[in-house]
């Protein structure tokens, strides 16, 4: 059968799928063109011919077997879900323990000390021990050993 | 027990957030269409359950995509049909390569005979013997889909746009070819 540039228009007339306007023009065409009216006389007995025909039923027993393959799905995807939050969580530690060893690991920024001359800690941290068991000389050499200690502790805070 | 209040929006939304039993309903509603579907795109119950089961676990899958764009309807019609082309082409399915209209009037399909078109007109005798959808089984995967769709589902050329992904324009143009070829390889084997 000779296509006619009407063709794809007629299969649309068929379907009842174009607008009024468009319809009125096929039917204007259909009067005056054999090839488009044997061609949508075609297709009407060919959409009978496969109207007829129905698929089979589907048997119950198929719909159980979907509910279990779905149900099967179902506990996969959550198997998935496990296995991601494990990695995830692998993933977070590692994160965590790296961060923790750069900061130990990376340099003071300010080494000064943190605390106010007048602070109390400070005071406590300086007070020398007690002289009553060491001679003068080593008292004293003792006590600002021992303050340099503390202010040096002090500092890497 | 059955929740038959639901809409279906309702039902893929409590899926999504993990209501199991949701998604079961979802599978009691539709799968005796998707299975009759399933069967005209592919010829054979069993190669039917396989396609229907395969889209059922890819729209679990796909749930938390879904935007309600569609109806959920048209959204597992489309998952289907892409699921059995894919099946025709891994070529998993009985007839993996379009048949001869010789080997398709011999195997014929496994079920459903259309009634013969009446014989008045000379030029287009049908041969009673011959079942016409098992002719669909000599055609390429894009036009026995679409063929499907539109004389079998009844589906208009904007559903059948939404499912095949498509412009409309593209439907039209890709219908008509689909029912030339099957007209020409109709009348030929009548001839």
């Amino acid at each position: 059968m000779a296509e006619c540039e009407y063709g794809i228009l007629v299969s649309a007339y068929h379907d009842g799928q174009l607008d009024a306007e468009r319809a009125r023009q096929v039917e204007g065409h259909l009067a005056t063109c054999p090839a488009c009216a044997a061609e949508l006389e075609g297709l009407r007995r060919l959409s009978r011919a496969l109207a007829g025909w129905q698929a089979p039923e589907m048997p119950d027993e198929v719909l159980g077997r979907l509910h279990e393959a779905v149900a099967g799905e179902v506990v996969a995807a959550e198997r998935g879900v496990l296995r991601l939050a494990r990695a995830l969580s692998g993933v977070a530690a590692a994160v965590m323990i790296a961060g923790t060893l750069w900061l130990m690991s990376s340099p003071k920024i300010d080494a000064k000390p943190t605390l106010a001359a007048d602070d109390p800690t400070l005071k406590v941290a300086l007070t020398p021990p007690s002289p009553t068991t060491m001679p003068g000389e080593e008292v004293a050499s003792a006590e600002r050993e021992f303050a340099q200690l503390m202010v040096d502790s002090l500092s890497k805070q | 027990m059955r929740d038959l209040g639901a809409t279906d929006l309702e039902l893929v939304r409590r899926a999504a957030r993990g209501d199991e039993a949701a998604f079961h309903e979802i599978v009691n509603r539709y799968a005796k269409d998707l299975y009759g579907l399933a069967y005209s795109l592919v010829g054979n119950a069993a190669d039917a359950e396989d396609v229907l089961q395969e889209t059922l676990a890819g729209a679990y899958r796909s749930l938390p995509r879904f935007e309600a764009r569609s109806s959920v309807k048209t959204w597992l019609t489309r998952i289907l049909v892409r699921q059995a082309a894919r099946w025709r082409r891994s070529g998993r399915v009985a007839g993996r390569r379009p048949l001869s209209l010789d080997q398709a009037a011999e195997s014929g399909w496994e079920g459903g005979v259309a009634e013969a078109a009446e014989t008045s007109s000379p030029a287009m005798q049908v041969d009673a013997k011959v079942d016409v959808t098992a002719m669909l089984e000599t055609l390429s995967t894009d036009h026995r889909e679409i063929l499907v769709l539109r004389e079998l589902r009844g589906l208009s050329y904007e559903e059948i746009a939404q499912t095949l992904g498509v412009p409309r324009g593209t439907v039209e143009s890709r219908l008509y070819r689909a029912r030339r070829e099957l007209l020409e390889k109709w009348k030929g084997y009548n001839s």
